[in-house]
């Protein structure tokens, strides 16, 4: 026998949802991780030492949610990241994602199905120094 | 379903009586039984093993719980009980025999733990509802640990007087006994102050010619006075919400009613609620439930009070009883027209509902999380730390477990124990703001689960929250999931209160959002403890990071997903029902007006802002409860829940048109799944296919299938998209098998789905699947008659083509035994004037 549902009433947030955050400067460069990262790269469980890092400052940030953001440096899609601060993203490359030097960014979002851009910029990317070396975590 | 005027109806009436029902499941020692579904007035009698043991009993009136009869001697496991009824100088057939049971059997742990309900309890009430009783027990209610009411050989639902009248603060609890074996205590619940004044009660329609009336917004306990024409009928005691009322002599048109309502002496007596007796010709026809194929009953899903309902099968009376329930003298089959009517003594309604037998129109079976048995306890859980992924992580979270009582770090209750280990259900959320406690939010779920006898475990993953994104962070979740199963492993071994209580071979997991990606892979995982078998996944809204690689596989699954989500838009878990290869089945529930956020208590915002229609949040847990409960009962406990899986039931009390199933099971016959890739030519069985009259062909039913027919497609697969050419274009797909199959008793079931192609059409649309005979000839059932090709869910642009699983019974087809032993074929015909194209996957025999 079913017991009646005691849900306790809820604020229904209808209200429009914050602008998509856009972006405002980035930065890449070689980082170093104090123990191995994983990434899954084509479908496999791989952990790096090294990997290239792009720092993003935005205007605005995502809720917390089940998707995320994704940085699109020409074709090539990161989707691994981590909130730094407020209004700071630092986003992961494994070993073997590469882009265009000079490649247009744009931030979209990631984690349902194909990920896509959805806020242009007009910033490009430096190109890492390669005579520089990995920046400690 | 319409309403006809009966004077346009040449009805033939007949004498029978429809047989009344007997409240199942009966138990040994029960010192009454409740009869069901007879004519309000009606004198019962009661055999037991063939000896009539109670003759001629006043039936009253059937609603609202049916005549609760007391035997002169406790019932024996083993006997075999029916009822009749008599009215009119008319003797009904007996009802089917109920066959006794030992309670011990279905019950090992004690019958189940009674609910006071309705709740609160009030100060000053006089009446309190105890549910969830086993018909005949013994029920009492405590106040203070002191007895104030009793009864014995109660009803399912059995209202209690008690003396004296509850005072405030105190504690009230029910329980219940047969055979001496006494049930758990019910939840504790505390007298609080009713309003004062109370509110005005109120009536439902009252009509010419009724002996009944029903009385609604009656405080819980309160003492109400009914009035008729301004002359007091007397004071009855309620247990609340609505209470029905005999009224003698029946009512005339334009009567006036009034009742006021009271709780405590001292207080004013409420406004009055007044209503009129309406003329006869007011009277509506009955609401009621869809007729499958095969039933031998319709079910009166509304209708009034103290009504008697007549049942025509073809123009013809074939059943006539008390509601809900009217067994018919006759089975139905599809396409019969079955006409309703209503009628209080000599009023007759002048509406029929007017019904066409359906295929497939599947009954409402109970709810599978209504199983109560067990008080719950509860605890935070603290596992210490673990690494993962580079990272030191508290493992810890909630757990709610069957108890001695309720509250928090109560004993494992004791009987169960003597049963033995128990399953377990890991839960897991996804990525929130990491200030909200978002493993709290599925409590409802894990009460639930604890109260029908399994651990349920919420994995507090808040760590993992508001920061990190990535396939990594599906990944670290998983493993921590991993860490809280390797906690109660220990805990398993030798705490106080989990020590030797949780079976780890039967283990269960729900995950939500990233959650729901992660407990995807989590079996999989190195981090999995050994003696650990997964053999049940919930994915509810999952999102897909990329962490999962290959079919997900080794366990039952179950992805549900919210048509208006607002966050995982995708709608992924489609991708992990696809690709799944299960132990025995999949299942996908496809919820329309269901958004990601609001199955979880803590997260409060709607995530599609608004922008589309939304259910309310009770509707998001209710089915998550009820389908959820179905999947952990059947896979872990071993109940026969899984009909509410596959369409064979629906869960009572659940929005069930808006939950578009899919259902795929290892026990059956793939005709064509398309996955074969041998062309649209070649069905799975090797068997030429063909075409007229519509264009069909094999499309990647994906977002990046190169092959897909449009960007509507979000699953995985590889399906059929059919595109009329020509009125009754048809596709044949024959039957080669080695040997023949006999389609006996079987069913033919279908993935199909309207193709979103830029606009949803105001119309559903639909098709004919045929079987085609030796001789070459086909018998068609229509979808319509198997619960219809839903319109796609509106989205706009980002509208989805969602295929779900229509089963049609062989039966409808009316082929005979030879016949369906030789089906050499089965077609499919989009016969609609206006056909569009309709995806297909999946054809199966079951």
């Amino acid at each position: 026998m079913t017991s009646a549902d005691h849900a306790p009433a809820r604020r229904d947030d209808g209200e429009p949802p914050p602008p998509f955050p856009t972006l405002r400067k980035a930065e890449a460069y070689r980082i170093r991780f104090r123990r191995a990262r994983r990434f899954v790269v084509a479908g496999k469980e791989a952990s790096f030492e090294e990997a290239t890092a792009v720092d993003v400052h935005t205007e605005g940030e995502l809720p917390a949610m089940g998707v995320g953001l994704a940085l699109f440096i020409g074709n090539a899609v990161l989707v691994e990241s981590e909130r730094l601060e407020k209004n700071r993203y630092r986003f992961y490359a494994p070993p073997g994602l590469a882009w265009k030097s000079g490649a247009a960014l744009s931030l979209g979002l990631a984690g349902s199905g194909l990920p896509t851009p959805v806020s242009r910029s007009t910033l490009k990317l430096a190109p890492i120094d390669e005579r520089e070396a990995p920046r400690p975590e | 379903m319409t309403q006809v005027p009966v004077k346009k109806l040449k009805l033939e009436e007949t004498r029978p009586l429809s047989p009344p029902l007997l409240d199942e499941p009966l138990y040994q020692c029960a010192s009454a039984v409740t009869v069901l579904g007879f004519v309000p007035q009606a004198k019962l009698d009661v055999q037991v093993g063939g000896v009539t043991v109670i003759a001629d009993a006043p039936g009253g009136f059937p609603q609202p719980q049916g005549a609760t009869l007391t035997l002169p001697a406790p019932l024996v496991a083993g006997e075999q009980v029916r009822a009749r009824q008599k009215f009119g100088g008319i003797t009904s057939g007996w009802s089917p025999v109920v066959t006794v049971r030992d309670h011990t059997k279905d019950f090992p742990a004690g019958p189940p733990r009674p609910q006071i309900d309705p709740a609160p309890v009030l100060e000053c009430g006089a009446r309190t509802g105890v549910a969830n009783l086993l018909v005949g027990c013994n029920v009492w209610i405590t106040a203070d640990a002191v007895e104030v009411g009793r009864v014995g050989g109660a009803a399912a639902h059995q209202g209690v007087n008690v003396t004296p009248d509850y005072g405030l603060a105190q504690v009230v609890r029910a329980q219940a006994d047969l055979c001496g074996d006494k049930s758990p205590l019910s939840q504790a619940h505390t007298t609080v102050m009713g309003p004062n004044p109370l509110p005005a009660p109120a009536f439902d329609p009252a009509y010419d010619d009724g002996e009944q009336i029903r009385i609604t917004g009656l405080a819980n306990g309160a003492r109400f006075e009914l009035s008729r024409n301004g002359t007091s009928l007397g004071t009855w005691r309620t247990w609340g919400q609505a209470h029905l009322v005999g009224i003698s002599p029946p009512l005339v048109d334009g009567d006036h009613l009034s009742v006021t309502q009271r709780l405590c002496p001292g207080d004013p007596e409420s406004p009055p609620g007044d209503t009129t007796v309406l003329p006869c010709s007011a009277l509506p026809a009955p609401e009621v439930a869809p007729i499958e194929g095969g039933a031998d009953r319709v079910t009166i899903t509304q209708m009034a009070p103290g009504a008697t309902i007549k049942v025509y099968l073809n123009l013809v009376k074939v059943g006539e009883g008390g509601g809900p329930v009217v067994l018919l003298s006759q089975t139905v089959k599809l396409g019969d027209t079955v006409h309703v009517l209503q009628k209080l003594g000599g009023c007759v309604g002048q509406f029929a509902q007017e019904i066409r037998v359906a295929c497939v129109a599947p009954p409402v079976a109970g709810n599978p999380a209504g199983l109560d048995l067990f008080p719950v306890g509860n605890l935070e859980y603290d596992g210490g730390t673990v690494n993962v992924g580079g990272a030191t992580l508290n493992v810890r979270g909630s757990v709610y477990y069957p108890a001695e009582d309720d509250g928090q770090g109560t004993a494992w209750h004791e009987r169960l124990a003597r049963l033995g280990p128990v399953p377990i259900v890991f839960m897991a959320h996804g990525n929130h703001s990491p200030s909200d406690p978002s493993y709290l939010g599925y409590d409802y779920f894990q009460i639930a689960l604890a109260r029908m006898g399994m651990a349920a475990v919420s994995v507090d993953c808040n760590q993992l929250n508001g920061s990190a994104a990535g396939s990594g962070n599906i990944i670290d979740r998983a493993d921590l999931i991993n860490a809280s199963i390797a906690h109660f492993i220990a805990l398993a071994a030798a705490d106080p209160i989990f020590g030797g209580h949780i079976d780890f071979s039967r283990v269960g997991l729900m995950g939500h959002s990233r959650g729901g990606e992660a407990v995807v892979i989590s079996p999989g995982r190195a981090s999995l403890p050994g003696g650990v078998s997964i053999k049940s996944v919930l994915a509810l809204a999952p999102t897909d990071w990329g962490a999962t690689s290959g079919p997900p596989s080794g366990y039952d699954f179950m992805t549900l997903l919210p048509a208006a989500d607002g966050d995982v838009r995708d709608n992924d878990g489609a991708k992990y029902y696809d690709r799944c290869l299960p132990v025995t089945y999949k299942s996908q529930l496809y919820v329309h007006q269901a958004n990601h956020n609001f199955f979880n208590r803590e997260w409060l915002n709607n995530d599609n802002n608004g922008s589309l229609p939304t259910l309310p949040r009770w509707r998001h847990e209710q089915t998550l409860l009820a389908y959820g409960c179905a999947l952990f009962r059947h896979s872990l406990l071993g109940h026969g829940t899984r009909g509410h899986l596959s369409g064979h039931q629906r869960p009572a009390g659940v929005l069930t048109d808006q939950v578009h199933l899919s259902f795929k099971q290892n026990k059956a016959i793939t005709v064509d799944d398309h996955e074969d890739g041998n062309t649209i030519h070649t069905n799975s069985l090797n068997g030429a296919t063909t075409q007229s009259g519509l264009a069909a062909d094999e499309h990647g039913f994906s977002q990046f299938a190169a092959n897909s027919f449009n960007g509507s497609f979000f699953g995985d697969s590889e399906g059929m998209v059919a595109v009329p050419k020509k009125k009754n274009g048809t596709f044949r797909s024959p039957l080669v098998t080695p040997k023949p199959i006999s389609l006996l008793g079987r069913e033919i079931w279908i993935r199909a789905a309207d193709v979103f192609e830029g606009s949803v059409a105001a119309a559903t649309t639909g098709f004919e699947l045929g079987l085609e005979r030796s001789n070459g000839t086909v018998k068609w059932v229509d979808s319509d008659d198997v619960g219809g090709v839903p319109l796609p869910f509106d989205r706009g642009g980002a509208t989805k083509t969602m295929p779900k699983t229509l089963r049609f019974k062989v039966a409808c087809f009316g082929l005979n035994r030879v016949e369906l032993r030789r089906v050499r074929a089965i077609q499919l015909r989009l016969n609609r004037s206006k056909a569009r194209p309709l995806a297909f996957d999946d054809l199966q025999i079951v």
